[in-house]
């Protein structure tokens, strides 16, 4: 029984731990998590290590003074943080949703078969994909003799000047289509599906002549008796944010409209929905983790009496 | 600007390299304080680099391999200046100069530091709690590693006067709750963007590994009757079990900072 509650006994179940953890991360993450982090006999270690500081931690709770304040906060907090993670595990929820635009849901997925209903009902009414814009690409420029391109960077309504000629940025498409009823050239998705540039070249004869440069294909440019021969190029395109803006409601009530993107997440009747994934080829879905984590507040005041803890100790008690 | 500060820095920490080295084999003791101030202008225009980058990236530097190594660079040496100030030792300069020298060579020629927006998943004020209390605890757990290595060696001299076990412990002693916090602002981090605080990924276990590694260490000496007190002067097996663990512990700090980056691949891979 002394040897359970000793700090010998805790270096030795902390090394195992340790040493089963650490062949974890070289094998594939899913089997990783099948024979190791979650298997009974790790589990075992965690109960054991689990045991060892219970043990300690009562021991010395009865005394409690100013040398020992820090060590009750640091252990107890551990078990503290154990334990909401055992209640999160036990009676928590975590899955996933794949939402279409427009379309609603009242249940989500625990698995690829599972589903479990939700105490509200939940709709996607816009995702949204933002790029930065730096990312548009460049102009490459060049006349019928030179030999080489000159690059330009692309802001919309700028003006070039190569070599005397004038050129004009005019706008640019990422998913370049001509709309068939107005016969207008516009933006099929937020995808860089087709980037388009539209210039204008100022002719010294009169007459400017505006023409769309594609990306991806530049060899297209029709009927082309400039002396001078332009590409568009894309530079990447990087994704700067993306969001779901979702609906809420209860018995055919709206209760609640939130924009959602990765690191900030709606929440509501306990449950956190977060904005996980999307349909990078049609922007056409958006996927979403939701989580209920009744454990979750345990956690952070396990945390919160670590921090304390450890700062009393290594800061607080040498300087007392 | 930035680069050219960061180049005139790495010259300055050629010269500390070299001021360090005279007075560690030659043994002149007047050279000493020269080699500090090579050493701290060096630290001063890598500061001036960093905070320029800041003003043009519009965030703290800490978004890729290039920032956090920047930000290493800075810790290291910082914590380096304080340990020779408060220990009044110098003999460990040359070691710390040289490291220095590397990463400010990887600034100055090998790494790529064209400034990169940011992507979505690390648009978050947790970043910079995340990576700055990392860096803090590497730059000082750095420095135990070199004094770690030196309390295996035999060295009468110095000894008398400084117990390079202890000195070992209370420089993790002071790291670890930055550690700890580390850790700790990561998994809410984890768990305010993709609604877990823990996921098992190797980025988040190595980084546990160390945890526990520099735990044990912390609790060795209670185990032990005689470890790190100068009263035992010679090099007892308590103390060379203590400093061993010190020294794995590090492994591990590097192990979690490029090992799992380059060796594995998990959630965290896009922080290269």
């Amino acid at each position: 029984m002394n040897f359970l509650s000793s700090v010998k006994f805790s270096i030795i179940v902390l090394l195992l731990i340790t040493t089963a953890s650490l062949i974890g991360t070289f094998i594939e993450q899913n089997k990783a998590s099948q024979f190791i982090y979650h298997s009974f006999w790790f589990l075992g270690l965690i109960i054991l290590f689990s045991i060892n500081i219970t043990l300690c931690t009562v021991k010395r709770l009865k005394n409690i003074t100013k040398k020992n304040i820090g060590f009750l906060a640091t252990h107890l907090s551990i078990i503290v943080i154990l334990i909401g993670a055992l209640v999160s595990i036990t009676m928590g929820e975590k899955g996933s949703l794949m939402l279409y635009e427009g379309h609603s849901s009242d249940r989500f997925f625990l698995s690829q078969d599972k589903s479990v209903p939700l105490p509200f009902t939940l709709k996607l009414n816009d995702f949204i994909l933002e790029f930065y814009n730096e990312g548009s690409g460049k102009l490459l420029i060049k006349s019928k003799e030179e030999k080489e391109y000159q690059e330009y960077p692309i802001n919309a309504g700028s003006e070039i000047d190569y070599r005397g000629k004038k050129v004009k940025i005019l706008q640019y498409l990422p998913d370049f289509e001509i709309n068939l009823e107005t016969k207008k050239a516009t933006s099929k998705s937020d995808v860089p599906n087709n980037p388009a540039l539209q210039v204008e070249v100022v002719s010294g004869h009169g007459g400017n002549r505006t023409k769309w440069l594609f990306a991806k294909f530049p060899d297209f440019h029709g009927k082309d008796n400039d002396d001078i021969e332009m590409k568009f190029v894309t530079g990447g395109g990087r994704i700067k944010d993306f969001k779901s803006e979702l609906e809420v409601s209860e018995n055919g009530k709206k209760v609640l409209t939130k924009t959602i993107e990765v690191n900030d997440p709606l929440t509501y009747k306990g449950y956190k929905i977060y904005q996980s994934s999307y349909d990078d080829q049609n922007l056409a879905w958006s996927g979403l983790q939701i989580v209920r984590d009744p454990g979750l507040v345990f956690v952070y005041i396990g945390f919160a009496l670590l921090i304390l803890g450890v700062v009393f100790i290594f800061y607080i008690k040498p300087i007392l | 600007m930035e680069s050219t500060l960061i180049n005139i820095g790495f010259v300055f920490y050629v010269a500390a390299v070299i001021l360090y080295g005279i007075f560690l084999f030659g043994g002149i003791n007047r050279i000493k304080r020269f080699a500090t101030m090579a050493l701290s202008s060096g630290f001063l225009l890598t500061l001036i680099a960093y905070i320029i980058r800041w003003q043009e990236a519009k965030r703290l530097p800490l978004s890729n391999m290039y920032e956090s190594m920047f930000l290493f660079t800075l810790s290291l040496v910082f914590f380096y200046v304080i340990f020779e100030f408060k220990y009044k030792f110098n003999k460990i300069g040359f070691i710390s100069s040289i490291l220095a020298l590397l990463l400010s060579s990887y600034l100055s020629f090998l790494g790529d530091s064209s400034i990169e927006p940011l992507v979505p998943a690390l648009q978050s004020n947790w970043l910079t709690a995340h990576v700055v209390t990392y860096f803090i605890a590497y730059g000082a757990l750095t420095i135990s590693l070199i004094t770690a290595i030196i309390a295996l060696f035999p060295n009468p001299r110095e000894k008398d006067r400084i117990n390079f076990s202890n000195v070992t412990y209370r420089i993790i002693s002071f790291a670890f709750p930055f550690l700890m916090m580390g850790l700790i602002t990561g998994a809410v981090w984890a768990k305010q963007a993709w609604g877990d605080y823990w996921s098992w990924d190797p980025k988040e276990t190595w980084s546990l590994i160390t945890l526990f590694i520099y735990i044990n260490y912390l609790h060795l000496p209670y185990t032990m009757r005689s470890a790190l007190k100068k009263a035992v002067p010679n090099k007892s097996r308590e103390d060379l079990l203590i400093n061993i663990f010190a020294i794995v512990g590090y492994f591990a700090v590097v192990f979690t900072y490029f090992g799992v980056n380059y060796l594995l691949a998990g959630l965290h891979s896009y922080t290269n």
